[in-house]
């Protein structure tokens, strides 16, 4: 059959139909990585139709990277998975042209946890998860942003390889890079360890143990105010899990913790801090007194006295401000900065509540999946 | 292998040429044809559970029973139309486990396509797309535009209480920082992963 300038597409290797007589068009395929073919076309154009990529065995496939006409240069193609890759031919005298393809084998990469991101790098040259025999790739597994429980994460704990268990050393963190090979069909494991922020909070001190655990180790925490001219005391920790009235104490992680070391102010040594000036005033006071003559002293004394114990009561008032009536002020703030907080944090909710009800109007949300945002909205926001 | 909601959304991005005689499937007037109830039963169905259907899902959710002839004559529908126009592509998962999804959302009829140049193709009208409640829209997705939809009115919300003196600078300062900050995570992870979407779906 004499074909003119058509194309005839196939699902598998490149299809055309034989002809009894006209110009020769040879198809062949370096390596022999399929059959080659001989097709008679009279004049014209004439489509070749050749599949992205074609079985080998049943692990492998080949993949199209390039051709080349008449022995010329090898022209690249771009790389696909699937469908067909057409070739025009100019049938003013016979030709040969030859595809060149590669092997490929799947690559698989799992992770334990949903929460957990899986990267290859360079990503696949056929867009989906096979890769060039020979080439070097890398598995990027990491977190996932998660805005609904930033205090929780996993920590990748091991990998493996084929089902053969590889190190990740110690320096591991919340993202691991495996690098692999790719000399056949390969299956890349990863198993991860959950993690939980411990937090805490303090007005006061110095504060030790906050920081990531493992899901169900023991964090020890402890707040130290041993700071000579704190006028602080520890009243204990706001946590019921936690020893009443320690400074340090342990906890089960097992959820994100948040623990708020409680203080109150200590009058005995606030008084103690605030007679030590005065009597270092008193002191002055008298010293002067018996350095001086009686009667002359006595009259720029008075003055002198009134003022110095003006400015002794300052120190007095600014403990009495800090510890007592400041206190109060300064709490007062707090509990309206955090109310306003929540009152921002409740107006976000109800502003993204709002949005989801009306991407569900337009059509864009079904009713299942908009209970669901909207849970997981509800838990961003707690 | 895997289809994950970054290849489903992929397929809403994208607009796909269909020549006339594969595009009067997506018109009402084809409302009665199989063809047409296949074609919006996968996307129905794909949407719900974001991957791919089996024939089984497709015969039960048009004909309310999935036994084998009716799910024959659905392959063979899809094989003689649907398939062939590349409206839908056929998944092999296993040797027994064959599943259907759509190529795209969003089609444009035109006169002629698929040349090898690609520069022949004549449009026709307007895109048509199919109905957006069938779209794989990720509930991530639709979490990360909420969310950023509420941390903007928050922040509007903020500026306008500061001007008004309910609050003072220094936690006017602290709730700013805190929700400059989430916005501009949720900017980035949408920008990210999400951008082409977000433009169809938000015009931003």
């Amino acid at each position: 059959m004499v074909l003119f300038g058509c194309c005839i597409a196939a699902a598998g290797h490149a299809y055309a139909q034989e002809a009894p007589a006209g110009r020769q068009l040879q198809v062949n395929y370096a390596e022999n990585t399929a059959e080659s073919y001989t097709l008679f076309v009279d004049s014209g154009r004439y489509s070749i139709s050749q599949s992205y990529s074609w079985v080998r065995d049943e692990g492998s496939r080949y993949s199209l990277v390039s051709y080349s006409i008449d022995g010329g240069p090898h022209i690249e193609i771009p790389r696909k998975a699937r469908g067909n890759f057409m070739l025009d031919v100019a049938m003013d005298s016979g030709h040969t042209v030859v595809f060149q393809a590669t092997v490929q084998y799947p690559v698989s990469a799992v992770a334990d946890h949903g929460d957990l991101e899986i990267i290859f790098s360079p990503p696949s040259p056929t867009g989906d998860e096979w890769f060039d025999v020979g080439s070097d790739i890398t598995i990027t597994v990491s977190n996932k942003e998660n805005p609904g429980s930033p205090d929780t994460r996993q920590q990748i704990a091991s990998w493996s390889l084929d089902n053969s268990k590889r190190p990740v050393g110690s320096e591991v963190g919340s993202s691991f890079t495996a690098p692999i090979k790719v000399a056949s069909a390969h299956q890349v494991k990863f198993e991860s360890q959950t993690q939980y922020y411990v937090r805490v909070v303090t007005d006061q001190g110095t504060k030790s143990g906050e920081g990531w655990y493992d899901e169900g180790s023991i964090a020890t925490v402890s707040i130290d105010n041993d700071d000579l001219f704190t006028v602080y005391m520890f009243d204990g920790w706001d946590d019921t899990g936690m020893q009443p009235g320690e400074k340090t104490g342990t906890l089960l992680v097992d959820s994100p913790k948040t623990l708020t070391a409680k203080w109150s102010p200590d009058y005995s040594r606030l008084a103690g801090i605030a007679i030590a000036p005065i009597g270092g005033v008193i002191a002055m006071i008298l010293l002067k007194k018996r350095s001086s003559s009686t009667a002359e002293k006595a009259s720029k004394v008075h003055p002198s006295t009134d003022k110095l114990q003006v400015s002794a009561s300052a120190p007095l008032l600014a403990f009495q401000q800090r510890a007592g009536v400041t206190r109060v002020e300064k709490s007062t703030a707090h509990n309206d900065d955090s109310s306003y907080a929540k009152e921002i944090t409740g107006y976000a909710l109800q502003k993204s509540v709002e949005k989801l009800q009306s991407l569900r109007t337009s059509g864009l949300v079904s009713d299942a999946k908009y209970s669901k945002v909207n849970e997981k909205l509800e838990q961003s926001f707690d | 292998m895997v289809i994950d909601d970054q290849d489903l959304m992929g397929r809403i991005v994208k607009i796909r040429n269909l020549r006339e005689e594969c595009f009067k499937y997506l018109e009402p007037s084809s409302s009665e044809l199989l063809t047409h109830k296949v074609l919006h039963s996968i996307a129905r169905l794909s949407s719900s559970k974001m991957g791919p259907v089996k024939l089984a899902e497709i015969a039960q959710d048009i004909f309310g029973e999935s036994d084998k002839s009716k799910q024959d004559l659905i392959r063979l529908t899809v094989e003689k139309t649907l398939l062939r126009c590349g409206a839908i592509e056929k998944l092999h998962y296993a040797p027994n486990d064959v599943r259907y999804l759509l190529t795209a959302y969003r089609f444009q009829k035109v006169r002629k396509i698929e040349s090898f140049r690609g520069d022949n193709a004549e449009p026709i009208g307007d895109v048509i797309e199919l109905p957006r409640s069938t779209w794989p829209i990720s509930e991530e997705f639709l979490f990360l535009i909420s969310r950023r939809s509420g941390v903007r009115e928050a922040l509007k919300k903020l500026h306008h209480d500061y001007d008004l003196g309910r609050i003072q600078q220094g936690n006017y300062n602290d709730l700013k920082h805190s929700l400059d900050e989430k916005l501009e995570k949720l900017d980035a992870k949408i920008a990210g992963s999400y951008a082409q979407i977000a433009e169809i779906t938000e015009g931003a």
